[in-house]
């Protein structure tokens, strides 16, 4: 069926106020900002980071700075395994020369001072290319047999370079922690302030210090392996002497010929170059967050031995708690529940993984290392509620914003509406204070001025001549006027320019703007200026109210 | 950054809260006048009332919000810190050993309690002594190649202190502390810190330090007694110890007494007395004598008064025993000597207290334990008795107003009474508060009986009875005064380690030391030793 043009149906148009116009373009606008908002914080990553599961990150986190730590001590193990070389070497010449076998050291302490003063200098040298912080070499041997103590006094040298981190230096600053005094005079050393001539293992001295040489040099006695490589041992964090840093170290055999341990040697890390290396991979995503390095025991991960880094790691501190335990999480993709107590309530988040320290042959490959990245359950749940807060926000934003605009549009459109009306009732004698709308009225009254203006006129010739009858016959409202107004009316007059009296009086005179125009040769809206002039220097918002004085001025004449 | 903006906020709210306010009132008064003659004069009043109103107000606009301003910025605006953003302040100090331990635990405290609570985290970085520090702050102030961030706080000595501070990287504590909070503490340890007139105080005095006189003294009486039942007219004596002519005179006697041990070897007599700082004997000598070691100029330029008759002092006191091998020094610190065996006896630092060996190692792994006698730095027989004062405070560099607030507060927290008797009693160093000083007088003995290191109570005990008897001096640093002092410090060690070794090389075997050393040591070797000095300073001039 064809439709004519008068049945054709139009689509129906938006009926709306000229108000709610108003005030539907405004929320747009607002619609539009914030959107913009909601762009540019989802581009810089703001929503991601707020919505973005911290497991995630910590996995990725973990996972990074695994393998650089194993890149790291598998580096350490392979100097000293190089160190552990040429020490052997080195060691089996000199005695070769001497005609004797390393294993008979014990029996020529002369010899100890001469054969460790040969070993410094690629000690160092290896330390300082590892990127560690002390290398120690130690004989089964002691320089004084008769003593008491022999046989768990262990002559050597351990050298530290209390330069090496963290702050780069030129030269290295080398302190002789354990080793024959010359030694350190003849190599431009200092002697630590914790110096000892040996190395004590006896059942006295601390285990950690006694398992730098005891674990690696009996797991060569008790294990036929010839690759020292696979004996190699990360002792936990310890001090080498009182009241020296803490440090992790690595140790291995030196072996003679037949595989028999006749000495140690390794290198050390200390706590300080530890973290540093930690918190330079770390991401910190959370201001609290601190990873954590130590060995895992069956009772859980020892607290004793390990090695925290963070910027803030306090709140981690748990008194006598000696190992920090995990639960298994709800949801795979969850972190994990730490605690150090199984009763207490569970305060610490996190995730953790073994480090691969030992090679698989190694002797030592059943200890297991942990990694571990903690954070305070607090700061995870207050990431989550930053996250709601940021919605909720948007949400009452948004509502406030609807709100706002409802005023704000009524506001605004309130003096176009109020002129409007008084337009209809013919009540636009009074200003708006908005150019636009005034000229307008303006507009409209000039549109209905020609009447109203011949029929003023008359009123005010038949006054005059009235006046000149000596009948006084006032207009109806010109009594509101009062003498002190037409007074001042009077004094006004006295400021208008030539060309605004030449216009006022041809106003008098019954003229309108049109042929005022005319006859003066200017467009109308110069006369429109003239005429803003005029009413504001008479105090008077139209030309009526204008003729109103000008009529009871006359009258007074 | 953020506070600064907050803080920038803070004062354009309170410039904007009193424009508006002001535009406000002035509207609202010229509303009130304006009601009176509304019937009379609508005409002027519209035209007028606004200009001639706001006409009157104009001036109180302008000087009121910039009145609050300029009184805002006067006042105590300290900055804001968040618990939960903490700021991160390095300090590299030259604490070693029990020192760093005892640090250490105090900032771990620091950070577990103050810290969390307000949002500060401090780190601290050992530096082994205040040398390297001044090396690597100096690099890092210069942006050398390599170097690190300038950090937050270190620990200076005046010298360096200066230096930094005119290059402009250091802030005086007057901008976060009070005159009151300054009187707290001990009058010239602050006087210290004030490095120009104008400078306000630099340096924080969180530990000071003065030299006493350690003695191995189970080595010490066993020579004593031995000496004097061998040698009944020359009896030796405790008090000698007091000057150095006494101490010179047990020296002479100690090496004499140790090289006939062993009449195989001549001459292997042993040296009784080291001291660590040399640069320090030759300036507290020179006071001592009534002379000043520096002679400082009115451009702030200074030297040493080398023809002083004060260094002949030194060069007889000092040198002359060091060549004869009656004073010794052949480690960096004395107290490793004394560890070796090879000295009885030395003059340091107060706070190198916890470093006096326990025990003596002898070369073939035997060990004595030993007991240490702490006496007041000596003086000369007709000198004052005067003993350095030192220490490195803690300088505070330029950075963010957080930062700098923040390094103040754990320097306060660091210096209270509670903390500053513990890292004293753990150190040896001088208290640097009034208050802690007259806790630590009252309960001293109490304190011993209950301290960690022995050694460290023998040396406060005896360091306290010094800061009653004795001056305490230091001098004031000006332009290369550090540089001059240790040129000076670096050619007497020299000097003297060359002169010995040259010594003893043409020692003849059958001559006793003091004949070859009347032959040896001539008024030519001590002019050459004066224009040895004398090169080395004006290369660092």
């Amino acid at each position: 069926m064809k439709l004519s043009r008068s049945n054709r149906v139009n689509p129906p148009k938006l009926n709306l106020s000229l108000k709610n116009r108003f005030w539907l373009f405004q929320i747009v606008v607002v619609l539009i900002i914030l959107s913009g908002i909601f762009i540019i914080a989802s581009l810089s990553g703001v929503i991601a980071d707020l919505s973005e599961n911290p497991y995630y990150d910590a996995a990725a986190d973990l996972e990074y700075i695994e393998s650089e730590l194993s890149a790291k001590c598998l580096a350490v193990s392979n100097s000293t395994v190089e160190l552990a070389e040429k020490t052997n070497n080195s060691i089996k010449k000199q005695l070769q020369t001497k005609g004797i076998k390393p294993a008979d050291l014990k029996k020529h302490p002369e010899l100890l001072e001469e054969i460790l003063s040969s070993e410094v200098e690629k000690s160092c040298f290896i330390m300082e290319k590892a990127g560690v912080t002390g290398v120690f070499v130690f004989l089964d041997a002691t320089v004084n047999p008769q003593l008491e103590r022999a046989n768990d006094s262990k002559a050597g040298f351990y050298i530290v370079d209390m330069n090496h981190d963290p702050v780069p230096y030129t030269n290295q600053q080398l302190f002789l922690l354990y080793g024959p005094v010359d030694l350190a005079r003849s190599n431009n050393m200092h002697l630590h302030t914790q110096w000892e001539l040996e190395l004590d293992i006896s059942p006295d001295a601390p285990k950690r210090r006694r398992d730098m040489f005891r674990m690696p040099f009996d797991a060569a006695l008790s294990n036929n392996v010839d690759d020292v490589y696979y004996l190699g041992y990360w002792n936990p964090l310890f001090t080498p002497a009182e009241n020296t840093d803490k440090v992790i170290t690595y140790s291995v055999p030196l072996l003679d010929d037949n595989g028999y341990p006749y000495g140690v040697c390794g290198l050390e890390i200390t706590k300080t170059g530890f973290e540093t290396m930690l918190s330079l991979k770390s991401s910190h995503e959370f201001e609290r967050e601190v990873l954590l390095y130590s060995i895992r025991t069956d009772a859980g991960i020892d607290m004793e031995s390990a090695l925290i880094s963070g910027t803030n790691s306090s709140w981690l501190m748990n008194g006598d708690s000696k190992y920090l335990r995990a639960s298994s999480p709800s949801n795979k993709n969850s972190l994990n529940e730490y605690f150090f107590n199984e009763t207490a309530k569970t305060r610490i988040l996190g995730l953790d993984m073994d480090v691969r320290l030992y090679p698989g042959k190694s002797v030592f490959k059943d200890t297991q290392w942990a990694l571990a990245t903690l954070i305070p359950r607090s700061d995870v749940t207050s990431k989550t509620a930053r996250l709601t807060y940021a919605i909720v926000f948007l949400v009452l934003l948004l509502a406030a914003s609807i709100i706002i605009t409802f005023f704000s549009s009524k506001y605004c459109i309130s003096p176009l509406m109020e002129a409007i009306s008084k337009i209809k009732q013919n009540e636009s004698q009074e200003k708006t204070n908005i150019s636009e709308i005034d000229d307008l009225i303006e507009y409209l009254m000039a549109r209905a001025e020609p009447a109203v203006a011949i029929d003023r006129s008359n009123r005010f010739l038949t006054a005059r001549n009235a006046k000149k009858a000596n009948k006084e016959e006032p207009s109806p409202d010109e009594n509101d006027l009062t003498p002190e107004q037409i007074q001042l009316f009077e004094e006004q007059l006295k400021t208008l320019t030539r060309a605004e009296r030449r216009i006022f009086d041809l106003y008098i005179e019954g003229y309108d703007a049109k042929e005022i125009c005319n006859m003066l040769y200017i467009s109308i809206n110069t006369i429109k200026t003239h005429n803003r002039r005029i009413y504001t220097k008479m105090n008077v918002s139209s030309r009526v109210e204008l003729l109103k004085y000008c009529h009871k001025l006359m009258g007074k004449i | 950054m953020f506070s600064l903006i907050t803080f920038g906020l803070d004062k354009l709210h309170s410039f904007f809260f009193l424009s508006k306010h002001c535009v406000a009132h002035s509207r609202k008064h010229a509303f009130s006048q304006a009601q009176g003659h509304y019937h009379k004069d609508r005409t002027r009043r519209r035209s007028n009332r606004s200009g001639t109103r706001l006409l009157s107000f104009k001036p109180l606009l302008i000087i009121i919000p910039m009145l609050m301003f300029a009184l805002s910025s006067c006042g105590s605006q300290l900055p804001r810190l968040n618990r939960d953003k903490p700021v991160r302040i390095n300090i590299w100090h030259h604490y070693l050993g029990e020192q760093k331990v005892s640090f250490d635990n105090l900032v771990a405290e620091f950070n577990s309690t103050i810290g969390a609570d307000s949002g500060i985290t401090v780190k601290a970085f050992s530096m082994d002594n205040t040398g390297d520090i001044h090396s690597k702050l100096l690099a890092s102030a210069n942006r050398e190649p390599g170097s690190s961030d300038f950090p937050e706080m270190a620990t200076a000595y005046p010298s360096t202190a200066y230096t930094l501070y005119n290059m402009g990287k250091l802030i005086p504590l007057d901008k976060y502390m009070t005159e009151e909070e300054f009187s707290g503490y001990i009058p010239s340890f602050i006087e210290e810190g004030r490095l120009t007139e104008d400078s306000g105080c630099v340096i924080f005095p969180i530990a000071k330090s003065t030299e006493t006189l350690y003695i191995n003294y189970t080595f010490y009486k066993q020579f004593l007694d031995e000496y004097n039942r061998a040698n009944p007219s020359k009896q030796l004596n405790e008090e000698m110890l007091k000057t150095f002519e006494g101490i010179l005179e047990t020296a002479a006697a100690y090496y004499e007494w140790t090289d006939a041990k062993t009449p195989d070897i001549p001459n292997d007599g042993k040296a009784l007395y080291g001291c660590d700082a040399a640069s320090n004997y030759a300036v507290i000598s020179y006071k001592q004598l009534g002379s000043d070691f520096f002679i400082v100029n009115k451009d702030n330029s200074g030297e040493i008064d080398l023809n002083d008759p004060a260094m002949n002092k030194v060069w007889n006191s000092y040198v002359v025993p060091m060549i004869k091998g009656h004073y010794g020094a052949y480690s960096f610190y004395r107290s490793e000597d004394t560890q070796t065996g090879d000295l009885l006896m030395y003059t340091g630092s107060t706070a190198g207290a916890s470093f006096f060996p326990k025990a003596v190692s002898f070369p073939d792994n035997t060990k004595y334990d030993i007991e240490l006698k702490v006496m007041p730095y000596p003086s000369f027989e007709k000198g004052e008795k005067i003993a350095v004062q030192q220490g490195a405070g803690v300088i505070i560099s330029k950075s963010t107003p957080e930062k700098e607030y923040a390094s103040v507060i754990f320097l306060k927290w660091l210096t209270e009474p509670e903390r500053n008797i513990d890292f004293v009693m753990k150190t040896g160093y001088l208290p640097v508060t009034n208050e802690a000083i007259r806790i630590l007088q009252q309960k001293l003995p109490e304190y011993k009986s209950g301290a960690i290191n022995e050694n460290v109570a023998k040396v406060l005990e005896c360091t306290l009875e010094m800061m009653e008897s004795y001056e305490l001096y230091t001098y004031k640093p000006f332009e290369a005064s550090d540089d001059i002092r240790y040129s000076f410090e670096n050619k007497l060690i020299s000097f003297t380690e060359a002169s010995r070794k040259e010594f003893v090389e043409s020692l003849p075997g059958d001559v006793s030391v003091d004949t070859f050393a009347n032959e040896y040591i001539t008024d030519e070797l001590f002019d050459q030793f004066l224009t040895e000095v004398r090169h080395e300073i004006i290369k660092v001039k």
